[in-house]
C-alpha cells in the first residue's frame, strides 16, 4: 500500500498536481492579503474621516453655544447609551467629567490628537471595545474628546479569515480538476505514443505517431519517434531483403547438388556407392534445414509475421502433437503424453508454436539420458498461457541454461550428437515474436521448458 | 493423352532436371524461364498444372500468378521456391498457390506433389463410401477396415493415415505429404516422426498376410499398392 502511494507520488501526474495544488494556494492566498491590505487601508481613511467629521460637528456646538451647548449637544448623543453612540468625553479646565460616557479620561491620548486607538471601556459597557479616538483641548481649557468603535475592523478582518478559507476550499476542487483535466491531456498525447509503440513492437512496423503540428513538446517526441521507427521499418525490409538474398543465394547452389546428387543415385547400383550417396544426401537435408531454421530465426526476431497471427486451439495442438511424436518417443523408450484440460484458444502463428513444441519434444527425445517420461501440457491462467515440455532426464545445470538457449550453443553432451543447435533459439524467438517468454528449469529431476505466451482473451 | 505442365524456372540446371524427370514420368512439360514469358505461356489455360518459381526475372513469380487468378485461369499452381519460411509459404499459398515446396528438393517429392495437383483438379472425385487395394477394404461409413476378410483394428489416427494412402492408391505419398494431410503439420519435424508410424500400420496391415500392400519408397516416401 505505501509503495503505492509512493509510486503514485512520483508519477508526473503527482508532481504536477501538486506544485500546481501549491501554487494556487499561494496565489489565491496572496491576492487576498493584498485585498484585505487594501480594504483595510480604505476603512481606516474612512474612520478618521467619520472621527474627523464627529468631533468637527461638536466642536461647531462650541462654537456656538460654549462649554454649555456643546456640553448639551453630547448630552443629547449619548443619552440612549450604548450600541452605535459614539464615544464623546467633555472635561472641564478643572479635569472633572462634565459631559460623555467614558468613566475616566484615557491617558494614553494626548490632549490635541486626530487618531488614537485604544480598547476602553465605556460607562455601561461590559467588555472593552476598539475604538478611535481624537481629542482638542478647547479655549479656556476643557477638554472634548470624540471617537468611534471600530469593530468593523474585526468583522472585516473576520471576514477575509473565511474567505481565505473559502478560497482555500475552492482551490482543492479546482486545482483537482485543472490537474485532472491536465493528466488526461498530457495522458492522451503520451498515451498515443504508448499505443504507437505497442503497434510496432507488435508487428505493425507502418503505425506511426500521431502529430498534430503544433511543434510542442509532445509533437517534438513524435516526430523523433517517426524519424526512428522509419529507421526500424527499412533496417527490417534489408533484413528481409538479405535474407531472402541470402536464402536464394545459397539455395541454388544447394538445390543444384541435391540434383546432382539424385541423379548420381539412379546411377549407383552398388550398395557402397548408394550408402555413400544416402550420407551426401542426408548433410544436404541437414544443411538445407540448418539454413532453413536460421534464416526464420531472423525474421522471427525480426517480428515478421506477427500480423498473421490466428485463433488456434493450443490444446488441440499439443495433442496432435504429442500424437505424432508418441510412438517415435516410445521407440526411443518414453511414455509422451500431452496433460491438457479444454480448449485453450490464443492468437498465435500454428505453424511456429507447432514447430517450437516439435523442438522441444526433439530436444527431450534427444537428450534426457535416463529419463522415461515426457509430459506435454498446456495450461491456461487469466493473463497467460502456458506450454511445457517437461522430461525426467539428467536436466540441464542452472548454469549451463543460458549456453543452451544461444544461437548455435551446444552443450557437451548434445556435441556429439546430430542437431544444430537453433532449435531453442528458434523457441525463443517463437516466444519473442508472441510476446511471451522461455524458462528452462529444474523438473525434479529433469528439464521442463516453459513456453509462456500472454493470454488475450 | 498425356499431361501438361508448365515449368516456369529460371535456374537452367534446376529446369533441365525438372523437365528431363517429367518427362520421363510421361508428362508433357514446357519451359519459360521468365516470369513474363510463363505468365504469357499459362495465360491459354491449356496447362493442367504449373510448377512455377518465385524469384523470376521480369515478372515476379508471385506477381504472375496473382495475373493468372486475375484472369480467371485456375490452372493448379505449385510454388517451387527458395522462399520457405512461415509466412513466406503462407502468403504463397494465400495468394491463389494450390501447393508449395521449398528448394533445395528431392524430385520425388515435387513428382508425388505434381501428381497430388493434377488429380485434385480431376473430374472432381466421386463420394466413395469404400475404399480398396487388393484384399484391403475401407468402409467410411462403418469405419471398418478389412484385409482379406479379417477385420483390423485402427486407432483413430492410423484410420485417417490409411485413408490418405488409400485415396492415393498406387502413388508416391511423401513424409511431408502425410504430415499436412493428416496431421495439418507442415513444419519439418526434424526426425522421420512419420516413419514409425508408417512402420506400426504396416504390422497391422501386412503382418500375417502373403504380399506387402505398404512399400517404402527409397528416397521418396511410401505407397500402397497391390502391385509389387
Amino acid at each position: 500500500m505505501n509503495r503505492r502511494i509512493g509510486r503514485m507520488l512520483r508519477s508526473t501526474t503527482a508532481r504536477l498536481i501538486v506544485p500546481m495544488f501549491l501554487f494556487q494556494l499561494v496565489a489565491t492566498g496572496s491576492v487576498l492579503l493584498f485585498v484585505r491590505a487594501a480594504g483595510q487601508r480604505a476603512l481606516e481613511r474612512e474612520q478618521r474621516n467619520l472621527v474627523a467629521d464627529l468631533r468637527e460637528d461638536f466642536l461647531a456646538d462650541y462654537r456656538e453655544g460654549g462649554l454649555v451647548g456643546l456640553r448639551r449637544a453630547i448630552d443629547a448623543r449619548v443619552a440612549p447609551g450604548g450600541g452605535e453612540a459614539p464615544v464623546l468625553m467633555l472635561l472641564g479646565a478643572d479635569g472633572k467629567r462634565l459631559a460623555g460616557n467614558l468613566r475616566d479620561w484615557p491617558p494614553l491620548v494626548p490632549a490635541n490628537s486626530d487618531w488614537t486607538v485604544l480598547k476602553l471601556y465605556r460607562d455601561a459597557g461590559v467588555a472593552p471595545e476598539e475604538m478611535a479616538l481624537s481629542a482638542r483641548t478647547l479655549p479656556q481649557g476643557a477638554r472634548l474628546l470624540a471617537g468611534r468603535a471600530i469593530e468593523g475592523d474585526a468583522q472585516l478582518r473576520q471576514g477575509y479569515e473565511q474567505g481565505l478559507v473559502a478560497a482555500l476550499l475552492l482551490a482543492i476542487p479546482l486545482t483537482l480538476l485543472i490537474s485532472l483535466v491536465f493528466a488526461r491531456l498530457i495522458s492522451r498525447r503520451a498515451g498515443a505514443l504508448a499505443d504507437t509503440a505497442r503497434q510496432v513492437s507488435e508487428g505493425a512496423l507502418h503505425a506511426r505517431a500521431p502529430l498534430d503540428g503544433s511543434g510542442d513538446g509532445f509533437d517534438l517526441i513524435s516526430v523523433q519517434i517517426n524519424t526512428m521507427l522509419e529507421r526500424i521499418e527499412r533496417l527490417v525490409a534489408e533484413l528481409r531483403v538479405l535474407t531472402d538474398g541470402l536464402a536464394h543465394d545459397l539455395a541454388s547452389p544447394l538445390t543444384r547438388l541435391r540434383t546432382k546428387v539424385e541423379q548420381l543415385d539412379a546411377q549407383a547400383w552398388n550398395p557402397d556407392a548408394r550408402a555413400a550417396v544416402d550420407a551426401v544426401t542426408a548433410e544436404i537435408d541437414k544443411l538445407t534445414s540448418m539454413l532453413a531454421t536460421a534464416i526464420q530465426i531472423s525474421r522471427t526476431e525480426a517480428g515478421i509475421g506477427r500480423d498473421r497471427f490466428v485463433s488456434t486451439d493450443l490444446s488441440e495442438l499439443a495433442g496432435g502433437l504429442a500424437d505424432l511424436y508418441a510412438p517415435y518417443a516410445e521407440e526411443r523408450g518414453f511414455e509422451l503424453v500431452a496433460r491438457r484440460s479444454g480448449p485453450v484458444s490464443a492468437p498465435v502463428d500454428r505453424e511456429l508454436i507447432g514447430q517450437a513444441l516439435s523442438n522441444l519434444l526433439e530436444n527431450a527425445i534427444a537428450y534426457a539420458d535416463g529419463g522415461s517420461h515426457i509430459v506435454l501440457s498446456v495450461a491456461q491462467d487469466f493473463d497467460q498461457v502456458t506450454l511445457a515440455v517437461a522430461d525426467d532426464g539428467r536436466g540441464i545445470a542452472a548454469a549451463d541454461r543460458g549456453e543452451a538457449l544461444r544461437r548455435f550453443g551446444r552443450l557437451d553432451p548434445a556435441r556429439q550428437r546430430p542437431g544444430s543447435g537453433l532449435g531453442l533459439s528458434l523457441v525463443e524467438a517463437t516466444a519473442r515474436l508472441h510476446g511471451g517468454t522461455i524458462e528452462l528449469a529444474d523438473n525434479f529431476p529433469g528439464l521442463v521448458v516453459r513456453l509462456r505466451l500472454p493470454n488475450v482473451r | 493423352m498425356s499431361q501438361k505442365v508448365l515449368v516456369v524456372e529460371d535456374d537452367a540446371p534446376t529446369a533441365n532436371y525438372i523437365l528431363k524427370g517429367l518427362r520421363e514420368e510421361g508428362f508433357t512439360v514446357d519451359h519459360a524461364s521468365t516470369g513474363r514469358d510463363g505468365l504469357f505461356l499459362a495465360s491459354d489455360g491449356t496447362y493442367d498444372g504449373i510448377i512455377l518459381d518465385r524469384m523470376l526475372p521480369q515478372i515476379d513469380g508471385m506477381a504472375a500468378l496473382g495475373a493468372l487468378r486475375a484472369a480467371g485461369i485456375a490452372t493448379p499452381v505449385l510454388i517451387l521456391s527458395a522462399l520457405g519460411s512461415v509466412d513466406e509459404r503462407v502468403d504463397g499459398l494465400n495468394s491463389g498457390a494450390d501447393d508449395y515446396l521449398t528448394k533445395p528438393f528431392a524430385f520425388a517429392e515435387l513428382l508425388a506433389r505434381v501428381r497430388l495437383l493434377l488429380r485434385k483438379t480431376g473430374a472432381g472425385s466421386p463420394v466413395a463410401t469404400k475404399l480398396v487395394v487388393g484384399d484391403l477394404q475401407m468402409d467410411l461409413l462403418s469405419r471398418k477396415v478389412t484385409r482379406g476378410g479379417h477385420t483390423i483394428d485402427l486407432q483413430p489416427r492410423e484410420f485417417r493415415l490409411l485413408e490418405f494412402l488409400l485415396r492415393h492408391a498406387d502413388q508416391v505419398v511423401t513424409r511431408t505429404m502425410l504430415l499436412e494431410a493428416v496431421w495439418d503439420y507442415h513444419f519439418d519435424p526434424g526426425t522421420n516422426v512419420i516413419d514409425v508410424h508408417m512402420s506400426r500400420l504396416r504390422r497391422k496391415l501386412d503382418l500375417g498376410a502373403g504380399t506387402n500392400l505398404l512399400h517404402t519408397v527409397r528416397g521418396a516416401g511410401y505407397r500402397l499398392s497391390a502391385a509389387t
